[in-house]
């Protein structure tokens, strides 16, 4: 068969012909189909991704249960007062939020989450605050998450605070000596002695956040198959928020610019929970 | 080790060809003499060998329904005979080939073939590297029944009929030609289950390839253009048509069948160039052999050879009047199709299976958009049209162009009319869009004269393909993720597989979990489940009640009613549960009920399931004889269990 180009002498055909390809390669490129779980980064049983709230962490499937790390919840201690990050009566529209995906440069962005793993980023900037997450992969069971937070008056700030959500009958306890954070019922207590084989000490019900002395606190839930566990370095404190259902990890600042690391992992089984030393 | 598996996998394609061409040999005995003096031309000889492999196929496969509907050998003793028959012929075909294609029949190969076929193996190991990212697995979820198909077969559990020999085939879709071929590839001993997989990995690259050398051989008969062939081979591999079809990279009877389609035509086309007469032999083995390979694809592709074989048979309808005729009566007819569909009642034929397979003109468009993108599908249509330009503007018109126009446009309007199940014949309709693809880009490179812009285009072009075709991989994978991973199944069903094998291989249990797992170990181990991923309606509910259940009284009398339909009923049964069986569990009962509707991915239990799993771990009846994570296997006895009522679903 013979195909038969333009047979005119002109080249202005040509230029047009070629002027719609380059625009047919530009739309492709810049309509490539997206997957909508975009930026999970898997760690054992779970997966980060980056949301408008903050980072979430849940299990594939499981998705009613999560933990979130949002500056709705954190706080920053300046000349002795709690400011929140983001309160109620912000102005929201204000508050300039970046989550994954951006979508700024889609084909590296899907090149990147195929081929590699990825950091998850997450940050929020308002009048006051700048803030920063972003979670990147030690290992196939851990993140190392670091929060950079830069404020206005930063001479003042003297504790950042973190928070990490955890869901409604999760227990929340130390990995070491098994003491439990959480207000769990007599019910779900029986359920993880049942499986597990372990007894957790019972704690005390706080009305007011409390301090704790662990460098690495425990979480479970019901309905993960995972367990999660939160470790810090000796700069930072846990503090358990029982009513608010908050696991909240205290660092007092040293520098003018801020920023604090610590490191979610999971865990499949018990065992190897208690295997890991702490 | 890898090695292994890819000589086990190549077998598949080897024993055929080789018995086919002996079969060739023997039976043009008048004419073997003077074909093997006969200096061949390359492409003539690729143009034998489809037919080899029909042949030989459909020997083996009529040779093994005769074993057995003469009841010539036991069930027990049907395979190891065949297979020992079949190995003996082999050889002596191996020995024979050997003898007449290197001391005789060695064809004159010219370096383009040998650059195409450098492109080809290049194109597919790189496109095939891409595809099994992060998937150590097959993702090919259908390869698990097939592959207990071909276990079945191991065992002497043959027939015409697979619908009577897995209750996992509801309904007869194919005779089993494909899966004697791979039962034959494999062995006589069952593999594990990481041979398995490893034989599965090579064999779909196999495919891929041979789908390459399709899509070669049809740009090479039907528009004998060498540039055009190499472009037509690149573009086929940077286009996976990620629905329902899965052409490229998914290797199923319904793929298998139209691969050699395309083979099978592109040789008839070449005859027709080359003016030689076209078999009606051949016709009649490609027609049978489609047929068998798959019922519904196979129908369609047999007619599809037909029509184009009666095309090119008869000089008359190649005349301008006949082919006016035949244009304006494909335009009538696809008038017609479109109007049927839309207004007629097609409930009675939208049942079951075929209801997943609707497609309304939105879903296939936005499927083709996902495959081609928007420069890929801008060029499929400018390829019709350039095509159509040139059919007009030459004076001596090509048969085949003519050919190439209306399959398109039959093409196109099957698949956007709307009937059920048409979106799977776009496994043969693929073929079409990627060369009027491929012929829309060698018309962009002819109208420049300068070699930068063409090689800026070549770039383009291909760089535009290839970031589709990983945007559609990940579209595609990423709600497959497991630790990392995306796959169906993990190292441990792997495990989990083997150790049911070598627990109870040939014991009269029955596996019972959630329809994914089921179909995974099943395919994996060999050992009968309730009906894989295609249990009854009521082995579901009643799978669905166990978790539902307060007593345990009341869970082994559900479990007592579970049965597979195919073989005799058993009191010893396997429960599987892992994660994932839960997430089955706890869907809405509609989802539960239908065939396209599964948990995906692997899961590990959860702490409430693990504490469900405890008490029942608490009846004498049931003994854990696997706990991990991820999954806990029991073994539940039902010997004399009584006091069963009817009305517990």
């Amino acid at each position: 068969m013979i195909l038969y180009p333009p047979q005119k002498k002109s080249s202005w055909p040509r230029i047009i012909i070629f002027s719609f390809f380059l625009l047919a390669i530009f739309f492709n490129l810049a309509f490539l189909i997206k997957p909508e779980n975009f930026y999970h980064l898997a760690f054992g049983d779970f997966q980060l991704g980056s949301y408008r709230n903050g980072l979430g962490i849940f299990e594939n499937h499981r998705f009613h249960n999560f933990y979130n790390l949002s500056p709705y919840n954190d706080y920053l201690i300046i000349d002795n007062q709690k400011i929140q990050l983001w309160s109620t009566n912000d102005d929201q529209a204000k508050a300039q939020i970046t989550f994954s995906p951006t979508w700024y440069n889609l084909v590296t962005e899907i090149f990147k989450n195929y081929f590699f793993s990825p950091a998850v980023n997450y940050s929020f900037k308002n009048k006051d605050i700048k803030l920063i997450y972003r979670a990147e992969k030690i290992n196939d069971q851990c993140l190392l998450i670091t929060k950079t937070i830069s404020v206005k008056n930063q001479q003042n700030l003297q504790k950042i605070s973190t928070t990490f959500s955890f869901n409604d009958t999760d227990f929340v306890f130390s990995p070491s000596t098994f003491q439990l954070y959480s207000n769990n019922s007599q019910e779900d207590l029986s359920v993880f002695t049942n499986v597990y084989q372990q007894n957790l000490s019972l704690s005390s019900i706080y009305t007011e956040p409390v301090l704790l002395s662990d460098s690495a606190i425990a979480l479970k839930s019901l309905d993960n198959s995972g367990f999660l566990l939160v470790k810090i370095d000796p700069s930072q404190k846990f503090m358990i928020d029982q009513l608010n259902r908050l696991l909240i990890l205290e660092s007092s600042v040293l520098s003018d610019f801020s920023t604090i690391h610590f490191q979610v992992c999971s865990f499949s089984n018990f065992e190897e929970l208690k295997a890991t030393n702490l | 080790m890898i090695m292994n598996f890819f000589l086990l996998s190549l077998k598949f394609f080897v024993i055929p060809i080789l018995i086919g061409r002996l079969l060739f040999l023997i039976f043009t005995f008048n004419h073997w003499w003077i074909e093997l003096k006969k200096k061949k031309m390359f492409f003539e000889s690729f143009c034998n060998l489809p037919w080899y492999f029909v042949v030989g196929e459909m020997f083996i496969f009529f040779l093994a329904l005769f074993l057995h509907y003469f009841h010539l050998v036991s069930p027990e003793h049907f395979f190891l005979t065949l297979s020992h028959i079949i190995n003996l012929i082999f050889y002596f075909a191996f020995f024979v080939n050997l003898i007449t294609i290197f001391f005789f029949n060695w064809p004159k190969i010219k370096i383009y073939y040998f650059l195409l076929f450098g492109v080809i193996i290049l194109s597919s190991i790189l496109i095939y590297s891409c595809w099994l990212v992060k998937s150590p697995q097959p993702l090919n979820w259908d390869y698990y029944q097939h592959q207990l198909l071909a276990d079945d077969i191991r065992l002497g559990n043959f027939s015409f009929f697979i619908n009577q020999v897995s209750d996992t085939f509801g309904f007869l879709s194919y005779p089993p030609s494909f899966h004697l071929n791979l039962a034959l590839a494999q062995g006589t001993q069952q593999l594990n289950s990481q041979s398995i997989l490893a034989f599965w990995q090579n064999l779909t690259y196999l495919h891929f390839v041979t789908f390459l050398f399709a899509v070669a051989a049809l740009a090479q008969v039907v528009f004998k253009n060498k540039k055009l062939t190499f472009l037509a081979v690149v573009i086929s591999s940077l286009i996976f048509d990620s629905a329902v079809s899965f052409t490229s990279l998914f290797f199923l009877p319904q793929t298998f069948t139209a691969v050699w389609l395309i083979l099978l035509l592109a040789s008839f086309l070449h005859s027709f160039n080359l003016k030689t007469s076209l078999s009606w032999w051949r016709l009649f083995w490609g027609i049978l052999f489609l047929i068998m390979s798959h019922f519904i694809i196979g129908s369609f592709a047999a007619l599809f050879l037909l029509a184009v074989f009666l095309y090119l048979k008869f000089p008359f309808w190649q005349k301008k009047r006949s082919q006016l005729f035949i244009s304006i009566f494909i335009i009538v007819l696809i008038i017609f199709a479109f109007y049927f569909a839309r207004h007629l009642d097609l409930s009675f034929i939208n049942r079951g299976e075929a209801a997943s397979y609707i497609f309304t003109l939105d879903n296939v468009f936005n499927n083709l958009y996902r495959f081609y993108g928007v420069f890929g599908l801008i060029g499929v249509v400018g390829g019709f049209f350039v095509t159509l330009f040139s059919f007009f503007k030459n004076k001596n018109n090509s048969s085949l162009s003519w050919l190439f126009i209306n399959v398109f446009l039959v093409s196109t309007a099957v698949l956007f009319s709307g009937f059920p199940y048409v979106a799977k014949f776009f496994t043969i309709f693929r073929f079409f869009y990627d060369l009027s693809l491929a012929v829309f880009l060698f018309w962009l490179l002819s109208l420049f004269k300068s070699h930068f812009i063409k090689v800026t285009v070549l770039i383009l072009s291909f760089t535009t393909l290839f970031c589709t075709l990983i945007a559609n991989f990940y579209f595609w994978k990423v709600d497959l993720n497991y630790q990392g991973y995306w796959s169906h199944s993990n190292k441990e069903d792997e495990q989990i597989a083997d150790f049911l094998w070598q627990r109870y291989f040939n014991q009269p249990v029955l596996l019972i979990s959630d329809p994914a797992t089921q179909h995974i170990i099943e395919g994996l181990s060999g050992i009968n489940s309730a009906g894989g991923a295609y249990g009854t309606k009521e082995n579901r509910l009643l799978i669905a009640n166990l978790y539902r259940s307060t007593k345990i009284e009341n869970f082994l009398c559900d479990l007592q009613k579970i049965s597979d339909s195919v073989t005799s009923p058993t009191t010893k049964k396997i429960l599987a549960f892992s994660g994932r069986s839960f997430l089955w569990f706890e869907s809405e009962l509609s989802d539960k009920l239908l065939f396209n509707y599964n948990v995906w991915s692997p899961n590990n239990l959860s702490l409430r399931n693990q504490y469900f799993i405890n008490s029942l771990k608490k009846s004498a009846r049931v003994t854990a004889i696997y706990e991990s994570p991820y999954m806990v296997i029991l073994e539940v006895n039902l010997d004399n269990l009584s006091n069963c009522s009817d009305s517990v679903i």
